[in-house]
């Protein structure tokens, strides 16, 4: 179900009130707006003020602790601060691809967020091919990169832009192929079945738990997944494109103020993303141990209008949230912890080392689910064991 | 299904209008001095030298080359890939169908990109098979 | 006019004004951009048509894929912020020729066609069917990648650097 049909669940009380109910478009826009200006926008503001607390933590040192109780308005203030800025283009700029730019690179990393499912019953588009949409959208952000970076008449720009995009671009291979052994698994692309073929046998579910523990090579195909992601999103130790010691600020030198802000939006916003993906994929999502989610049925309704799946739907997206946090918390701590990588070692890194390693795992992987009929390691476990 | 490429896309085109929109407001709030400083391009406190339309080394384009290639392969499999299941639940021939075929595809792209490895074209920088050139060279020429 | 019309609409205008830009610009990196345009048009295009997976392989393939490399020749070209192509009439002959043979082509195919629809199709999702389809009666055509495996060696061995001794004994840093 998406969030749209979800929301539109409202149309019971409009229908009362006033005859008919609001058209699917109406909900549809709602649902956008919900997850993008209500989830993407603050929580990837709030990720700038968690970073800078984490990096504190990890210096030993306390970070912003000034505005607000602990600090914890810092994004908000810095947020107004960037839009009151001056917005001083260079003259000789690119105008109309300067202004492009980040409307292609948010179009990429926010618009994949339709396919990231929060609950059963909240997905921003229950799309069939729904992580291949995902994929789609998140090779726009190169495009975007590239264009911005040429566009601001910067040298040190381009380098960073050309670099960036030979670095997403790259690293979408091992990322498809990652994503294609997960797909081989379990024989869909959309996202609900994905999620929900991960649950535990009482509720329902085949009995693998989660994917990544699914066979040894998923195990290792998590790790690229993640190693891919983190080099999608210019992360460090991927972060050349925008590498603050050598090419001053990469690929959005030249951009200042909103447009900036912009940009370090996009860019948390596509961790974001890429650790919601991993957390349906591969972490099992909305999924907890020994307990059915989707059991919770406390009776309440308003009406003929059952309230249970917003209950359900409520302690879905703790369960998920709290997932994805971890692996967020994963991204920021690689940040302080690992040396930034060389680009011709970044290349190699990806063409000689991930491409081949996830060649032989989407092949293991393929030969695991056919010699095993897509049991799991735990399930052959328990079998063995006489469990089930 | 309509429906859904429409939520689909309502996520998409907010996205793409959130930029211009932000900065469109903004342009009310914001201060406007234009400078001749402010107007140069930054390089780290210098004057800019040169255009920055510079010709760039060509290892991009092959790096982007091989990346389509690739591309399309992974395009390509996920529709394949995403019988394995049911093709194994129906046995027989389907099964080897899937399997040979998409190992085919997939071996033959290997091959490729075994053969660029070889010949140095996915170096960044063209070392070890410019190193070993360069010494055979040397060593032709000194055993004159 | 429901809202699909109005985004098939969009689509047509949207992806008809980019091919225009993209022909006839007289800056090359602005006719390249433009291409993303119509490029975009078309995959919303097999969207509005239910062909769901096309239209995602539509953006990752022609926007995140062959864009970028187009671009990125574009790009490494000399000049060309500079340079202005389409000087003189008489490099209108050909390209008029060609897209007249085309249009008359696929005129002759619209118009033979029977378009007859009798109910409103219902959309079904296509991934599984085309998944069948290319390991079943197109499975040749799935092996094509052997062609463009092929492109691809040829491209690779015309872009390499001309002059690999110089290179490595002037040991420059890298871009």
């Amino acid at each position: 179900m998406s969030l749209a049909e979800f929301l539109s669940g409202i149309n019971y009380f409009i229908a009362h009130l006033f005859g008919t109910g609001l058209p699917m478009a109406v909900f549809s826009i709602l649902s956008a707006v919900i997850v993008l200006l209500l989830f993407a926008m603050p929580v990837g503001g709030f990720c700038t003020y968690l970073e800078r607390k984490v990096a504190a933590d990890f210096q030993e040192r306390i970070g912003p602790n000034r505005v607000g109780p602990l600090g914890l308005l810092q994004f908000f203030s810095d947020g107004i601060k960037m839009f009151l800025k001056e917005d001083s283009i260079s003259k000789n700029a690119d105008r109309w691809i300067y202004n492009f730019a980040p409307s292609l690179v948010m179009a990429g990393s926010f618009g994949a967020f339709a396919a990231v499912p929060f609950s059963a019953y909240m997905i921003g588009a229950d799309l069939d091919i729904g992580i291949f949409y995902a994929m789609a959208l998140g090779s726009l952000v190169s495009l975007g990169v590239l264009l911005g970076a040429w566009s601001s008449d910067n040298k040190w720009s381009l380098i960073g832009g050309m670099r960036g995009a030979a670095q997403i671009v790259s690293y979408e291979i091992p990322l498809g192929i990652a994503v294609l052994s997960v797909i081989t698994i379990c024989g869909s692309m959309n996202m609900h079945t994905l999620v929900a073929q991960q649950a535990w046998p009482t509720a329902g579910g085949e009995g693998h738990f989660w994917n990544v523990f699914h066979n040894p090579f998923m195990i290792i195909n998590f790790f690229i997944y993640f190693t891919a992601a983190l080099a999608e999103c210019n992360r460090t130790p991927f972060d050349l494109p925008e590498a603050e010691s050598e090419l001053v600020s990469g690929f959005n030198t030249e951009f200042s103020g909103m447009r900036f802000g912009l940009y370090a939006l996009s860019e948390f916003a596509d961790v974001i993303l890429f650790a919601c993906i991993a957390t349906a994929i591969f972490l099992g999502g909305w999924h907890v141990p020994f307990f059915n989610l989707q059991s919770i049925n406390l009776g309440l309704s308003i009406g003929e209008l059952d309230l249970s799946p917003l209950i359900q739907s409520v302690l879905m997206i703790g369960v998920f949230l709290f997932k994805v946090s971890v692996l967020v918390f994963v991204v920021m701590w690689l940040r302080w912890t690992l040396p930034r990588l060389r680009v011709d070692q970044l290349m190699n890194l990806c063409w000689k080392y991930l491409i081949p390693i996830s060649f032989f795992n989407l092949i293991g992987v393929a030969i695991w689910t056919w010699a095993f009929s897509g049991r799991s390691m735990l399930q052959l476990l328990g079998q063995l064991l006489g469990v089930y | 299904m309509l429906q859904e490429f429409g939520n689909a896309l309502s996520f998409v085109l907010l996205a793409a209008i959130l930029p211009p929109l932000i900065l469109f407001i903004g342009k009310f709030f914001r201060p406007s001095f234009p400078h001749e400083g402010k107007l140069t391009t930054y390089e780290c406190g210098e004057l800019p030298v040169g255009s920055a339309y510079v010709m760039f080394n060509n290892r991009f384009y092959l790096v982007a080359i091989v990346f389509l290639v690739f591309d399309v392969e992974v395009a390509l499999l996920f529709p394949v890939l995403m019988l394995f299941r049911e093709a194994i639940e129906i046995g027989g021939p389907a099964i080897s169908q899937v399997f040979a075929l998409s190992f085919a595809f997939l071996g033959v792209l290997f091959v490729g990109l075994v053969y660029e490895w070889k010949t140095g074209d996915i170096d960044w920088v063209r070392d070890a098979v410019d190193r070993r050139e360069h010494l055979e060279t040397l060593e032709k020429g000194s055993s004159k | 006019m429901t809202l699909a019309d109005i985004f098939v609409a969009f689509c047509f205008l949207l992806g008809g004004a980019a091919a225009f830009f993209t022909a006839f610009h007289p800056n090359i990196l602005y006719a390249a951009i433009s291409l993303i345009g119509s490029l975009v048009a078309v995959a919303g295009l097999y969207g509005a048509l239910g062909a769901d997976f096309l239209a995602a392989a539509q953006l990752i393939i022609y926007v995140g894929g062959i864009l970028i490399v187009i671009l990125f020749a574009v790009m490494m070209s000399e000049d060309i912020y500079k340079r202005r192509f389409f000087e003189g009439a008489k490099k209108y002959i050909f390209p008029v020729l060609a897209a007249a043979l085309v249009f008359g082509g696929l005129a002759k195919v619209t118009l033979d066609a029977d378009w007859s629809v009798a109910t409103k199709p219902d959309f079904e999702p296509t991934a599984r069917a085309m998944g069948w389809a290319l390991v079943g009666p197109y499975a040749l055509v799935f092996q094509y990648v052997v062609v463009l495996l092929a492109g691809l060696i040829g491209a690779v061995i015309i872009a390499r650097p001309a002059t690999k001794m110089q290179k490595f004994t002037d040991d420059e840093g890298d871009n």
